[in-house]
Formats: C-alpha cells, sequence, structure tokens
C-alpha cells in the first residue's frame, strides 16, 4: 500500500546512532526541591538516573516487559536532537521499528540466571541466543530479531500535542503519532496476535521462521532447509505453537464525546488496536485522551480485489490517560488559573457567581445565592471516634408550580460535575439507592448504583419530591444525615457510600400554597426530613405589579428579538463556574471562637423567635441543632467562595439572612400582619453600617465612616451600590447620619448607632 | 462546453476532463475540488434541467446504467456510515506507456488497476477522505406530495428516461430489488438492516448510500436534501461471515444503491413541491383571509363542526420551532384535542371500529390509524400537509416499536432509526383513545420519554453507547385523548361536537390553495411593536392584579409564554406581520374561550 511517510533524506544509520547514545546515555534530571507535582517519576529516578539503561537491564532480567519512551526525554536529552523528536511524532512506526533495532545491539546481558519460574519462551530465547553465539553467524537459519525480543515498545507524546477528536484525524496525519480523545464503546476479548510463526519440518528437523506483520498471513508448508534442498526431498512444515512468538492484541471502539461532535451530526468512531501489556487498559465508558500511531489498514478478501485505492485507517495505541470529570481531578490551564484569580479579588464575586447560574432563568436571586453554595459545599469533618459530620448541603424548594423550580434542578445537574437529575414519581426507592440483580450470564448477584450512589461526591437532584413514596423517603433519611446507603438484600449486605447533597424540589400539600392555613399543613413533609435540609426555600406566586413587570417585559422581550434581555452584567460560564468551585472547594475554612459565640448568639435567638411562632400556630420549620450546623455550614461555604481560612462575621450574618430571606415569601403574603423582622435591604444594610460603626474602635462606636468602605463591604455582601444610596437616603431623612456632599463620609447624628442598642 | 446529455451520460469522463483542465502536478494540491462541483452546477443552473436527470426517487435502480448522473431526494439518516480513506489522484501508464494523471474521484473501484506502476504511485499519492452518509426517502411523504413533484419533473425527463408508474409502486420495486442478488437466507437479515434505518417499520421506501467529497459539510441529520451525484455500478455483496472476528464493515454488509455526491441542495424545509412555483406566495398572500376562512370550515367538517378546535388546529399547522437559542425554544405547539371517545361513536361505523382495534397481534405493526375518527382526521392531515405520519399510541406499539434512533449493540455506524427520526416541519397525530391499560416495558418508558422530549424540549436523544446525544427536531405533535393526555402538551382543547356537520366539497384547486396556505404562512415573518409589547406587559399586570383581588387563577408566566406563541400564529394566519392590539384581544378571546371551554368540560 502507498504510504507517504518515509523521507529519503534521513539517514537510517545516523538515527540509529542517535538512539543508542539517547538510551545509553540519557540522565533524568535531578529533582528539584520545588517541583513536586511532576509525578510518575520515582523515587529511584533522583539525582540523575539512566533513565533507559536501568529499565534495559530490568528487561534482560526478564522484569519488565515493556519500554516507554517518553518524546519528551528526547526532546531534553540535547537540544540538537530536537529534530529527532519532531521526526519520530512525524513517523511513528518506523521509529519504533529503529528503536527496537538499537535495542538490539546494546542490550546488556542477564544479571539473573534463569529459573524454574521463568516462561518457556524465556528458555527458548535463551537457547536461541547461545545457538546463535555457537553458529557464529555463518550459517545457522536466520531468525528474525523480533523473536528474541520480550518487550514491547511504547512511545509516549509530549503531553504538549494537541488533543484531536476523531473528525481531525484525516489522511494527512497517517503515520504520525498523535492524541485523540474519545469514549470507549466496544472492546473485544484479548486475543493471541502472533508476531514470529515457527515451523519444524517433519523430514530434517529444521526450524522456518515467519515473522508476522500483517492481520492475514499465508502460512508455510514446504521447508527450504539446506538439507531438505540438497536431498531434493519435500519436507513438510508443521507449526510449532511453542516456539513461536504471540503477543495479546485487541480491538477497540472508540467514540466521539458530546461536545465534539457539530450540531446535527452522528457521532463518528474509531478502531484503536492495541498490542501488549497495553491491552486490557481499556474498559467501555471509559473517557481517555489515546496517544498512538495512526495508521492506514488495507482491505482484505473481497474489497481488496478491487478496491486499491481505498483504505481503512486505525491507531496503533501507545499510551492511554485516563479522563476524570470530578472537582479535585480537574486540569486547570494558566489562563483559567489567572481567570479565577481575578475573580476572586473582585469584590462582587458572589453576585456575579450566583446570577450566572441558570441565567436564563429570571430573579431568584437569593435561591441562586443559595444553589452557588450549595455546589461549593461546607467542610465535612472526621472526628477522632470516626464519627463524620458532613458538609454538603441540602436544599429544598418547595414552591408554587411555574416558578421554575425544575429548570434550577436541571441546570444544577448539568453544572456539578456528578449531578444526577431524578423526579421522585420516576424512580422508585430502588432506583434512587441501590438494587441488587442477577447477571443473566453468570447468574451472579450484581449490586448497581442507583442515583443517590451514582451522585457520590456530586448533587442529586429529586424533583417532585412530595410525591415519594414513604419507603422511598426512609432511605433518603440515612443519605441526607450518614451519607451511606445501607443495603441488605438477597444476602448481601453493605454500606455504600453516597456522599452526596440533595437538591429537592416540591409542590405545596393542596398544589398551591394556600395561606388560610398554617405552613406545616401546606409543606406535605414529615419534620423529620424536613429538618434534613439546610435551607428549605419557600417559593410563593404572589402578584407584585413590580416583578410582574418586570417578568413580562422579559417574556415579550424574548418573543420580539428571540433571545434574552442583555443582562446587566456577563454571565461567566459554566465551565468557569466549575474552575471557580473547584479552586474554593480546596479551602478548609475554620470558624475561630469570637465568631462561634456570635453564632451560638443568633441560633438561640432563632430558638426563641421560633417559640413565638409556634404559639402564634405560624411555625415554618424546626429550629434544631441541625439548623446550627446548617449555619455554621452555610458560613463555611461562603468562607470559602472568597477563598479565605477564616470565617468571618459577615459569612455568619449572610448564612442567617440566607436562612431567614428562605421564608420571606411567606410572611410577604400576610404582610398585612405585623411582624417584627424586618430583612429589606434597607435594614440589612442599616445594621451593616452600624456593626461597622461599632466595630471601629474599641472605646466607642465612630461618629464617622467612610462611604468607599461601606460601598466595598455591601457589594462583597451582594448588595448593589444602588441600594445602599437609598438606604442611606432614607436614613438620612430620618436624621440618623448625613453624608458628606461628596459621597465620601457617612457622619452619626446621634452618635455611632448606639441609639437602640 | 459539453452537452446535457454528456453530463448525464458521461459524467465521470467529463470530471476527468474537467480535473485535467486545472491540474497541475507540481503543485501538490488534491484538497480542492478541482472546480468540478461548479461546472456541474453551472450546467444544471436551470431549475428544469435539473429535472432531466433521472432520479432514483422514481425510476428503480437496476434501469438506469451504472456511472451515470443520478439524482436521488432523501432524508438524511445518519452522516457517519464510514470514513473511507483514497487517494484522489494517481499516475498510471496510458497504453502506450507514458505517465497520465488520473482522478480518482466519483467512483470506488478503478477498473484500469492492473496498468498502474506501483512505484509511481508509492511517491505521489497522496489521501483524501470521503464519508458516506445514509439517506432515505423522506418519511411521512404524502401521496398528493410526491403525485404533484413526479408530475412537474416527469415532462422534462422523456428525453434521457422513460419513468414508469408512480412512486409507490417505484419504491416497492425498489425495495425489493435492493436485495435481489442475494440467496434466500440472506434476504431476511439484510431487509432487517435496511428496513431498521428508516423511522416507520414495515413501509415501503428507498434506502441510498450516498459518498461526499466536500469536508465541513453543513448537512444535519434529518436534513432533507436533493443529491446529483455518480450512480455506483452495483455489486453483489460480499459474504456476511467472511472476516469472523473483528468488527464487520457496515457499508458491505448493507446492499443499497449508492451515489458519489457531486452536488446536492437543501430542500425547502416547507418539504411542498407546490413552492416551487413562484407565483404562488403571491395568490396565497392576496387570499389569505378568505382561504383561512374556507379552511376553518374545511377542518371543522372532520370534527363535528367544532370551529374553535378546528381554528386551533389551523394555528397548530402553521406553527414550527423558529428560534432556539440557549436553551430556550420559542414557537413550539403541540396541540391535544380531549373528548373524543364520546364523538367518535357518534359516527356511523362505531362498531366496526371496535372491532378492528382489537386486530390480533401476530400481523406485522404499521403504524396506521384504524379507529374512524383517527382515521378521517390522519385523512384530512395527509391532504393538506406535505409531511405527515399517524402514530397509534397503543401498548403493542411502545412496547415493540422504537421512538427515538438508536446504535448500542449493533455495528459500527449501523444507526437504527426511531419513529421521530422525521424531518423537520413533519406533523404526528397521536391517537391515545386505542391506549389501554397495560404494563409498559423499558422500552416503553424510553419511547414515551422520547416523545415527551419532543414535546417539551424539542429535542430527541439518539441513543449511543453510555452516551445520548440530543438532536434538535422541529416536528409538530397532534394528540386525540378521551380524557387529558398523560403526554404534556401545550394546548389542549375538549372537542365540542355541534349537530350541524356537514361534508365540505373539495376542488382540486381549493385544496392546493389550502397546502400552498399552510407552506407560505408557516415561514412568514414577524415583528412585536414596541407600543404592542407594552400594552400586553400591562394586561399581564393588570390580570394578575385582578384575579388576586376576586380570587380566580393567576396568570402564569407559562401561560403569557403561551399566549406570546398563540399570538404569533394568529398574526401569521391573518397574513400579517406585525402583532397589534386587535389581534392580541383576538387571540386573548380565543384563549379565553379555549380555557371557558376546559373549565366546563371540568365541571361535567
Amino acid at each position: 500500500m502507498s504510504i507517504v511517510t518515509v523521507h529519503i533524506d534521513i539517514d537510517h544509520n545516523s538515527e540509529l546512532e542517535i538512539i543508542k547514545d539517547f538510551l545509553l546515555n540519557f540522565k533524568t534530571s535531578p529533582p528539584r526541591e520545588d517541583a513536586m507535582d511532576i509525578d510518575g517519576e520515582e523515587v529511584v529516578d533522583n539525582e540523575g538516573t539512566l533513565k533507559y539503561r536501568i529499565q534495559l537491564q530490568q528487561i534482560a532480567n526478564r522484569r519488565q516487559k515493556s519500554l516507554c519512551i517518553e518524546l519528551e526525554d528526547i526532546a531534553t536529552f540535547q537540544k540538537t536532537h530536537d529534530e529527532l523528536f519532531k521526526r519520530i511524532t512525524k513517523n511513528g512506526k518506523r521509529y519504533v521499528d529503529l528503536f527496537c533495532r538499537a535495542i538490539d545491539v546494546i542490550m546488556p546481558s542477564s544479571t539473573v540466571e534463569l529459573s524454574v519460574e521463568d516462561e518457556d519462551m524465556d528458555w527458548r530465547i535463551h537457547d536461541l541466543t547461545e545457538k546463535a553465539k555457537a553458529s557464529d553467524q555463518s550459517m545457522g537459519p536466520a531468525f528474525p530479531p523480533s523473536l528474541l525480543r520480550r518487550y514491547h515498545i511504547y512511545l509516549i507524546p509530549s503531553s504538549q500535542l494537541p488533543t484531536y477528536a476523531i473528525r481531525q484525524m484525516r489522511g494527512d496525519r497517517l503515520g504520525q503519532l498523535v492524541i485523540v480523545r474519545g469514549m470507549i464503546t466496544r472492546v473485544t476479548n484479548v486475543n493471541p496476535f502472533v508476531q514470529v510463526n515457527t515451523y519444524l519440518c517433519d523430514l530434517c528437523g529444521e526450524e522456518t521462521f515467519q515473522e508476522i506483520t500483517k492481520r492475514t498471513f499465508m502460512p508455510l508448508t514446504q521447508c527450504t532447509s539446506e538439507r531438505c534442498t540438497k536431498n531434493s526431498v519435500a519436507g513438510h512444515l508443521h507449526m510449532n505453537v511453542r516456539g513461536s512468538k504471540f503477543v495479546p492484541f485487541q480491538e477497540v471502539k472508540m467514540q466521539e464525546l458530546t461536545d465534539q461532535v457539530p450540531v446535527g451530526h452522528i457521532p463518528r468512531s474509531m478502531t484503536l488496536h492495541l498490542y501488549g501489556s497495553i491491552a486490557r487498559s481499556l474498559n467501555p465508558g471509559d473517557i481517555v485522551d489515546v496517544a498512538g500511531i495512526f495508521l492506514p489498514i488495507p482491505y482484505t478478501g473481497f474489497k481488496a480485489l478491487r478496491a486499491g485505492l481505498l483504505t481503512d485507517v486505525y491507531l496503533e495505541v501507545h499510551n492511554v490517560t485516563q479522563l476524570k470529570q470530578q472537582y479535585d481531578k480537574m486540569e486547570t490551564t494558566p489562563e483559567i488559573h489567572s481567570l479565577i484569580t481575578k475573580l476572586s479579588q473582585d469584590p462582587e464575586v458572589y453576585t456575579k457567581l450566583s446570577k450566572s447560574i441558570a441565567p436564563e432563568i429570571y430573579g431568584h436571586e437569593d435561591v441562586k445565592k443559595a444553589l452557588l453554595l450549595q455546589l461549593i459545599g461546607g467542610v465535612t469533618k472526621q472526628m477522632g471516634d470516626g464519627m463524620k459530620i458532613r458538609g454538603d448541603l441540602n436544599i429544598c424548594l418547595m414552591g408554587d408550580p411555574g416558578v421554575a423550580k425544575s429548570q434550577l434542578l436541571k441546570y444544577i445537574s448539568k453544572a456539578a460535575p456528578r449531578g444526577v437529575y431524578t423526579t421522585g414519581r420516576g424512580s422508585s426507592g430502588v432506583g434512587l439507592t441501590a438494587s441488587v440483580s442477577r447477571d443473566p450470564v453468570t447468574s451472579e448477584m450484581i449490586l448497581e448504583g442507583g442515583a443517590l450512589v451514582l451522585a457520590d461526591n456530586g448533587i442529586c437532584c429529586i424533583d417532585e419530591f412530595d410525591k415519594m413514596d414513604d419507603t422511598d423517603r426512609t432511605a433518603i433519611h440515612e443519605v441526607m444525615e450518614q451519607q451511606t446507603i445501607s443495603i441488605s438484600k438477597a444476602g448481601i449486605t453493605t454500606t455504600l457510600h453516597a456522599r452526596t447533597s440533595v437538591l429537592a424540589a416540591a409542590n405545596p400539600l393542596y398544589g398551591r400554597y394556600n395561606p388560610k392555613v398554617s405552613p406545616v399543613h401546606n409543606i406535605n413533609l414529615p419534620a423529620a426530613l424536613l429538618s434534613r435540609f439546610d435551607i428549605l426555600f419557600l417559593i410563593l406566586d404572589t402578584p407584585t405589579p413590580e416583578d410582574d413587570t418586570r417578568l413580562a417585559q422579559h417574556i415579550t422581550h424574548v418573543h420580539m428579538y428571540k433571545k434574552h434581555p442583555d443582562m446587566d452584567f456577563e454571565s461567566l460560564d459554566t465551565l468557569t463556574i466549575r474552575h471557580y468551585i473547584s479552586e474554593a472547594r480546596k479551602k478548609r475554612p475554620v470558624v475561630p471562637g469570637d465568631i462561634t459565640a456570635y453564632v451560638v448568639n443568633a441560633y438561640v435567638n432563632l430558638r426563641q423567635k421560633q417559640k413565638q411562632d409556634e404559639l402564634r400556630q405560624k411555625e415554618f420549620t424546626h429550629i434544631s441543632p441541625r439548623t446550627l450546623l446548617a449555619v455554621l455550614r452555610l458560613s463555611q461555604a461562603l468562607a470559602r467562595l472568597r477563598l479565605k481560612d477564616v470565617v468571618d462575621q459577615s459569612d455568619v450574618d449572610e448564612a442567617l439572612r440566607l436562612i431567614d430571606v428562605s421564608k420571606s415569601s411567606l410572611y410577604e403574603k400576610r404582610s398585612d400582619e405585623a411582624h417584627n423582622i424586618d430583612r429589606t435591604p434597607t435594614t440589612a444594610l442599616y445594621n451593616l453600617i452600624r456593626s461597622m460603626a461599632r466595630q471601629g474602635k474599641k472605646k466607642g462606636p465612630l461618629k464617622n465612616l467612610k462611604y468607599v468602605d461601606i460601598k466595598e463591604r455591601a457589594i462583597a455582601k451582594g448588595y448593589t451600590e444602588q441600594q445602599l444610596l437609598q438606604c442611606i437616603t432614607e436614613y438620612e431623612e430620618t436624621d440618623v447620619w448625613t453624608l458628606s456632599n461628596q459621597r465620601t463620609k457617612l457622619t452619626w447624628i446621634n452618635g455611632g448607632g448606639d441609639d437602640d442598642s | 462546453m459539453f452537452s446535457l446529455g454528456d453530463c448525464i451520460e458521461r459524467p465521470l469522463d467529463i470530471a476527468q476532463l474537467i480535473f485535467e483542465q486545472n491540474w497541475n502536478p507540481n503543485r501538490e494540491n488534491c484538497e480542492n475540488q478541482f472546480g468540478i462541483p461548479e461546472y456541474f452546477q453551472s450546467v444544471f443552473e436551470n431549475e428544469n434541467d435539473i429535472y432531466k436527470i433521472p432520479s432514483l426517487n422514481d425510476i428503480p435502480v437496476d434501469q438506469i446504467q451504472p456511472n451515470t448522473l443520478v439524482r436521488f431526494r432523501g432524508m438524511i439518516q445518519n452522516t457517519f456510515l464510514a470514513v473511507e480513506l483514497y487517494a484522489p489522484v494517481h499516475e498510471s501508464l496510458d497504453r502506450n506507456g507514458d505517465q497520465t494523471w488520473k482522478l480518482h474521484r466519483y467512483q470506488d473501484y478503478n477498473d484500469e488497476e492492473q496498468r498502474l506502476d506501483p512505484n509511481l504511485e508509492q511517491q505521489n499519492s497522496h489521501f483524501d477522505e470521503k464519508c458516506s452518509f445514509y439517506v432515505t426517502s423522506v418519511p411521512g411523504e404524502t401521496e398528493w406530495a410526491r403525485k404533484i413533484s413526479f408530475s412537474i419533473e416527469h415532462g422534462f425527463r422523456s428525453e434521457y428516461h422513460q419513468g414508469t408508474g408512480t412512486q409507490d409502486s417505484i419504491e416497492g420495486l425498489t425495495w425489493q430489488t435492493a436485495s435481489l442478488s442475494i440467496n434466500n437466507t440472506d434476504i431476511d437479515k439484510r431487509k432487517k438492516r435496511i428496513d431498521s434505518k428508516y423511522p416507520f417499520p414495515n413501509e415501503k421506501h428507498i434506502g441510498v448510500v450516498v459518498k461526499i467529497y466536500e469536508k465541513d459539510v453543513s448537512i444535519k441529520v434529518t436534513d432533507v436534501v436533493e443529491f446529483v451525484g455518480v450512480l455506483e455500478e452495483h455489486r453483489p455483496p460480499p459474504n456476511a461471515d467472511a472476516d469472523g472476528d473483528g468488527f464487520v464493515d457496515p457499508l458491505a454488509l448493507l446492499s443499497v444503491p449508492c451515489i458519489h455526491s457531486i452536488f446536492f441542495r437543501k430542500i425547502h424545509p416547507s418539504g411542498n413541491p407546490l413552492l416551487r412555483n413562484p407565483s404562488i406566495e403571491r395568490i396565497v398572500r392576496e387570499n389569505a383571509r378568505e382561504i383561512r376562512r374556507e379552511l376553518i370550515r374545511y377542518i371543522a367538517s372532520v370534527f363535528c363542526g367544532d370551529e374553535l378546535v378546528a381554528e386551533f388546529l389551523l394555528l397548530q399547522l402553521l406553527s414550527r420551532v423558529h428560534s432556539r437559542r440557549s436553551g430556550l425554544i420559542l414557537g413550539k405547539f403541540s396541540l391535544n384535542i380531549t373528548n373524543i371517545s364520546s364523538s367518535a361513536t357518534n359516527s356511523p361505523m362505531s362498531s366496526h371500529t371496535q372491532l378492528s382495534s382489537n386486530s390480533p397481534s401476530s400481523t406485522p405493526i404499521i403504524l396506521t390509524h384504524k379507529p374512524y375518527f383517527s382515521s378521517t382526521v390522519s385523512a384530512l392531515l395527509s391532504s393538506l400537509l406535505p409531511l405527515y405520519h399517524d402514530l397509534p399510541l397503543t401498548l403493542e406499539i411502545l412496547n415493540n416499536v422504537f421512538m427515538y434512533p438508536r446504535n448500542l449493540d449493533a455495528d459500527d455506524g449501523f444507526l437504527e432509526s426511531g419513529v421521530l427520526q422525521v424531518a423537520e416541519g413533519t406533523r404526528l397525530l397521536i391517537d391515545e383513545t386505542v391506549l389501554q391499560e397495560g404494563k409498559l416495558g423499558e422500552s416503553g418508558v424510553r419511547n414515551v420519554q422520547a416523545i415527551e422530549g419532543i414535546l417539551t424540549q424539542q429535542k430527541l436523544g439518539y441513543a449511543f453507547p453510555f452516551h445520548n446525544f440530543q438532536y434538535e427536531t422541529d416536528i409538530g405533535v397532534i394528540v386525540l385523548s378521551n380524557a387529558r393526555s398523560l403526554l404534556p402538551c401545550d394546548c389542549t382543547i375538549p372537542l365540542s361536537p355541534t349537530d350541524q356537520s356537514q361534508s365540505y366539497q373539495l376542488n382540486e384547486e381549493l385544496i392546493n390553495s389550502f397546502r400552498s396556505y399552510l407552506s407560505v404562512l408557516r415561514y412568514a415573518d414577524y415583528n412585536i411593536p414596541e407600543e404592542v409589547s407594552l400594552h400586553i406587559q400591562n394586561h399581564y399586570v393588570n390580570q394578575r392584579r385582578e384575579a388576586a383581588k376576586s380570587g380566580n387563577a393567576l396568570m402564569t408566566q407559562d401561560d403569557l409564554n403561551f399566549r406570546m406563541t398563540l399570538a404569533r400564529l394568529v398574526t401569521l394566519s391573518f397574513n400579517e406581520t406585525m402583532l397589534t392590539t386587535e389581534l392580541w384581544g383576538y387571540t386573548q378571546s380565543l384563549d379565553v374561550s379555549r380555557q371557558t371551554r376546559i373549565n366546563q368540560f371540568q365541571q361535567r
């Protein structure tokens, strides 16, 4: 077949010399102290070891069966050999052969005696080499050198090589060493692939060798040995299986990933060939980067008769890199890193990120903030006595139909690295947790993970939570607090991890929230389950002219211009959010002592308020010690969001605000009743400014505050400057403070906010 | 330069000649097409000239000479059947032993291979790739649409090829000849393979493999495209078990005609052959309101005189997904007509209907409506639409027929089709009245999910191993059911039969104007002026305020969305391009009367 890969101007002999030199003399650079992140370097490799010479000795001693040649080593070996590195990438197959030839020459002799444990083949190789030495190349049957090679060479390309999709593999890449990304869909059994076939003559007993390079070959039948030809007898050849050389061989199909396929096209697939010890390294379902040589394969059989100019292609695999999609396994590029650093210094990062969650859903800012915190999560603690305190946040969205609960859930299940979306009605308890089934082929029992197990280290989004059977809910109890799933079915008793955050959505009992009955009656879930949610958002659909107008504007805009209205901010894409979250999750913020006291104080207040609500039959959620943990988890998530190691008071305030605001639409519903908690931005900002004044000095509250400082704090907490100005103006009117004309300084009229403490 | 006849009869020779003109051996550039597609396109610039090319749609493949130019109009079923590398240009020796350059495009096999000099080839070949697409006849193309396009094209064809009979019989013939040259044991297997690549089970159709030489082709799955190219010589397929282990070559096992595409053109998504007449749009627009009135009466004649249902159905037929951006889908409008059973029993045939619906399941499944009422609706829709198909929702069909395309355990490249893999703009009439209580298997559940995906997202998931690829669709769905459908439809309306149902007198001209009306106005422009937008906003806010006061149901975000969609269709149906406050008012009243009717039926 015609492959244009041979460059005429390259002298193979000189290449051979360079390769020999490289294999014998390449030294790894001594590891630097600060370069600890280079993995794969074993401890043996310190202080500039002769990396490949050591490995060759291992091969000679039959302790190693493959030799991985990293092209980066060739590139760094000598700068002058930079060209060699390029040539190998261009013409991989040829250089594998050259490497083999080089190794044949420089292969050290074994330092270990053959023993019974060694394979037959090793004995044979030993015999053959002895024989070759004895005969002194003068005569005797020429056996192919590949028979003696009991190693396989793998070329590992530099990681800087671009990764291609299958559809980018065009004719001009034939013969090249490339990296292709995709998903493994099918694998065949591992079969022996004959490399050297050995025959014995039934008359003269001479061995004949046949080297096989193609997938099909014509077996030899006639003995051509000197003795048979001399005696002019036709000796029949018989195949000698023990004397032949086989390598494991596997054929694998790889398919394109979703993001590599242009819209409306069918994903393409490609055949991979795995020879030697690399076989069995791929399983169906793996998402991998495969490095290998892109080669043509001539048609065989019927097609070859006429299809002279057509060819099929495959990739001879040399290296496999498994890809994972988890936060801690995500690879950051320098660009993303700088983007994240920039973002973390942005005082508005909280607002920016939360607004970028499901940007097509209008409004629901506080819900989105809570969902962002859920993605980040609190810190999971392992106590000395083995007790675990979960860090994952559980959130329940309860509300009237048509408030975009399901869309939010679906967005989160896609944004989270391991998100599973399911509906309470659609999945039985088995579908959620795990099931035991019998394999039809082997009739073994198999354990299959359900949605909650699949979302381990991720988020499980359960829609229509209220429609779930009671038996299924009991399983969720365990998951939401202990984060495990215990199974005792069909003789299998086991506990599976389900370290998952639960995001649930539910409708009120009567389809719509009925303000005439108490909240408990509207929420159709048992208290034991409710208390396991860190935040329960109640989203009611109440008509308010301002919101309605804005929503109507939004919808009409969509229909007029066929796109969403331009937002006042640029929403960040999912990838950036993921990377930021992954960065945030690396932090393990602690709660300092004074903050603990603050939290305790707040908790006591909540408990008291709860008592009052209970008296009035208006309790919404039960305030339990779990609420305290929820506040801590939320605060930790907020500290993580700022990429800080310590939780501070503003985090706790924001956590308390979120918990409080989750019920706000309930209070709006009965706004006619006087209720004492006012959580409008104006009041919250007033409290914020007052606390700033108090914190300032020990001897007494500050009289003057810098506007810049206030603005910074307010924006960091997610308020807009507009809201801040509104607050300032409102309180100015009641003569609480004055703002200087240049908007630089805020002065308390009545002595630093000591007024009503 | 060359006559039309030459182009049709000797396309390969002409391609070689054009190649020789444009080829420069020193400039190692095999990427370009050497101007061949452009040349052929210019030859067939005139629409009527294209019709002179024999079309596989209405001439059996064995009546056409191989290596001549053919046409095929079909729906793309699979854009990746196989990718082959080939040498587009090679050197060869002519009879005198001189070197010549040969173009090796638009054919798979080279008969002159014996004269190839292997040494020359070694140094000069360059590999290029061609991609095979699988194309089927347009699924759901209705009888009249075929006949009209046949009669339009037929007049020009006589010169080069005598087409025989209508397309229906030809599809049947081709369907059978596709597997002619195989021994009997293989026929079933092959026929099954070809059948599985057509959306509707057990229906006659043509499947063609098209090889595309361009890179970065804009053709997508389910597009309807007309290919012009060279017909490959039909060869007997190799023995299926020749290769034993390893993966089987998908192309070899399909014994269907193969076309090497020289150029192609996308067919307008309406699929209506009447639109080929350029003056039709003007005629439709001039008489739009009159056609609208008549069309509602015509539809109502089937729906027991119910003009409200008829109007909603008319609006449904005008709908299409007109905008799709970042999760936003605008324009989808699925209609659920409820309360069918009571009206169906009014029909004289009702006793017969009962019997036929309980037919034994041993016969092969064919997706046609059997009950009297749904079959009349089906007849109505197929008389109006160019792309339409029945979909009875019985348990047997849900459990045994696949709705979504899948490639799970089959050989590589074999994407099996599903009922929902149809061209853009196709309407499906789902009859839920035939659904009975029973058990839905796993595939049944997946099928229902696939239909739901169409209704809510206009997206269809193609099942691949470990993946589920989502493809965008635009399928109009009308559901007939007794009570509210189990499928989530955008709009529900109960049928309220009136006694004064009369049969409607149709003539060819009138029905053609209906057909053109629907196809033209579906793709018309539409705008919302700023002041109307303000009016709508105020309307929404006021409605909610009033409703909250009086304790009525609030208008939700979804309601507003739905009415905006409805307003667009209303505007289009009156041949307007601008939404006005009057049209908005009309839309409101239309929707309010629908709501009132729903409430009436709920109270009963």
